[in-house]
């Protein structure tokens, strides 16, 4: 069985918010608004579905400073460890 | 030949005072530079030449750049051509083409500037409304006056311009001679904010989603914001109560104006929030020149503070709606019906309680899932569906599609979302796709709504 890492778990759900081909590649350097279909909403709903699936809760400042997929997971991670 | 009853529309004629009395004054800023009043005219007067030289009688315009869009826009004012505003779909080529075959009954019922624009509507067809320039234009001047902008003002519009609420926020904008941001999209809700900052933006507009997505997530982007801004224009969606408080109590100094209204006839009630912050939450009064009655089922009026549909009239009112297959005149004086839920207070404040039928309002805009689900099934036969809200934050929704697919090859969420783009306007899209072994029915085999809404929203039936 795959071991499911932060980052891919996140990726994936970026991938379903961000209506990606599966088998795309996802650019975890990339800015978030570069992607055709991303908007406030989508991230929005990237944040929430985040917080529901680690039971954590990202602050306005977490928020504000990931404007990258990396810089998110980076986030999560760190969050997961401190909560 | 198209005969022009007025030399250009009024909004060019605004454009052309503020150029000639303040040339130097900031008209837009982008990402490519900063045109003064009076190199917007210039470019503006260049392209409505362009247009009359291309001797057409209608112009589309698509949608971003949004730089490109509000020049064009604007020369189509003064070429007083009638302008068809693309909603990305293909219909909009063969409504301009309907719009050429019928110039003579256009003219006759728009006085100045004829501009099409599409709306999502609350019937499963797509279609536009005719509008008049002329009265978009003095409807502009209205807002003006509730919002109390100044020409000193600086607007970030991020909204999109192809839609009435931001077409509307541009309109109010070159009124008034005042300078634009313009912003083709942001991705985070917090944007807004940080927008504002470089070149001094103190006028703001969003939707009621936004309102109550920033209230929940970006608490401190708006308290940090409260010196700076000082006017916002919340729209296309209500907003309860809780969201009113909250809002001035974050931004007490700002005027905060929230309209009620409708693509075939503008805004129809606005309300100052400072001013609504107890009791039942009102859409406010009546614009000037519009009329609000409510009726019972059969159409007889309602007496102040009974409920019923919200019918409305006015002078903007559209005068024609554009459909691929005809033009179908609004006589004046006809009452649209709203299938809005609501009363008239005894101030006489309007107050909205809800929709009538099953069209969902989702991020300010009126979704037909029906619609949906049918151009689904019509493009992936194999699939059954239904497309239902789901609840993203509280008071915000999105759409969903539950899928059920006989299939184990079936369509992934990209496929979805890409054979839906090129067939619906974006807000019809849903925004997550949701396959379940079967799709929830009730006794009669029709689909259970309210379990597919379960469902869609990941909790276990």
């Amino acid at each position: 069985m795959a071991q499911h890492t932060v980052a891919t778990e996140i990726t994936e759900i970026f991938r379903e918010i961000a209506h990606l081909p599966e088998d795309m590649e996802v650019d975890p350097a990339a800015t978030l608004t570069d992607h055709h279909n991303w908007d406030s909403v989508s991230q929005i709903e990237l944040i929430v579905r985040t917080e529901a699936k680690y039971r954590i809760r990202l602050t306005e400042g977490d928020l504000r400073e990931c404007h990258t997929l990396a810089a998110f997971i980076q986030r999560v991670e760190s969050r997961r460890y401190a909560d | 030949m198209r005969t022009d009853k007025a030399e250009h529309g009024p909004l060019y004629g605004a454009l052309r005072r503020h150029a000639l009395t303040e040339p130097h004054r900031n008209a837009v800023i982008h990402d490519a530079g900063v045109p003064t009043y009076g190199e917007l005219l210039h470019e503006v007067d260049v392209r409505a030449e362009l247009i009359s030289q291309q001797g057409s009688f209608w112009h589309i315009l698509h949608d971003p750049p949004k730089v490109e869009f509000m020049l064009d826009y604007l020369a189509t004012t003064k070429a007083n051509t009638p302008v068809v505003i693309s909603d990305g779909t293909t219909t909009a080529g063969s409504i301009a083409s309907l719009l050429r075959e019928n110039t003579e009954a256009v003219d006759s019922l728009v006085v100045a500037a004829p501009e099409v624009i599409f709306t999502s509507g609350s019937s499963a067809k797509a279609k536009a409304v005719l509008l008049d320039g002329h009265q978009m234009y003095r409807k502009a001047l209205q807002i003006n006056d509730f919002m109390g902008n100044s020409p000193e003002d600086v607007e970030l519009i991020t909204l999109p311009l192809r839609h009435s609420f931001g077409l509307g926020r541009l309109r109010c904008a070159v009124a008034r001679g005042q300078t634009t941001r313009l912003v083709e999209r942001i991705g985070s809700p917090d944007e807004l904010f940080e927008l504002t900052k470089p070149h001094a933006a103190n006028g703001l507009a969003f939707i009621g989603s936004m309102a109550k997505i920033l209230l929940s997530r970006h608490e401190g982007a708006l308290a940090e914001s409260a010196g700076r801004i000082s006017y916002v224009e919340i729209g296309s969606e209500p907003l309860e109560l809780e969201f009113r408080q909250a809002l001035v109590r974050l931004l007490p100094d700002a005027r905060l104006g929230m309209h009620y209204g409708m693509t075939e006839l503008s805004r129809v009630a606005m309300v100052d929030l400072r001013q609504s912050t107890t009791g039942p939450a009102a859409a406010g009064q009546p614009m000037p020149e519009v009329e609000v009655r409510i009726t019972d089922p059969s159409g007889a009026v309602e007496h102040t503070g009974r409920p019923g549909e919200i019918w409305v009239r006015g002078a903007a009112m559209l005068r024609a709606y554009v459909h691929e297959d005809g033009l179908r005149t609004v006589p004046r004086q006809t009452w649209l019906q709203t299938k809005d839920h609501g009363h008239v207070r005894e101030d006489g404040a309007l107050v909205v309680e809800g929709r009538l039928s099953t069209v969902l309002n989702i991020l300010g805009k009126k979704v037909v899932p029906e619609e949906t689900e049918r151009v689904l099934r019509g493009l992936f036969p194999r699939l059954d569906c239904v497309c239902v809200p789901a609840e993203l934050i509280p008071g915000v929704l999105i759409l969903v599609a539950v899928l059920e697919s006989p299939d184990t090859d079936r369509p992934d969420r990209a496929v979805l979302h890409s054979s839906l783009s090129e067939r619906l306007p974006a807000h019809q899209i849903p925004r997550r796709f949701v396959y379940a072994d079967r799709l929830p029915r009730l006794a009669n085999g029709k689909v259970d709504r309210a379990c597919a809404i379960d469902i869609a929203s990941g909790r276990e039936l």
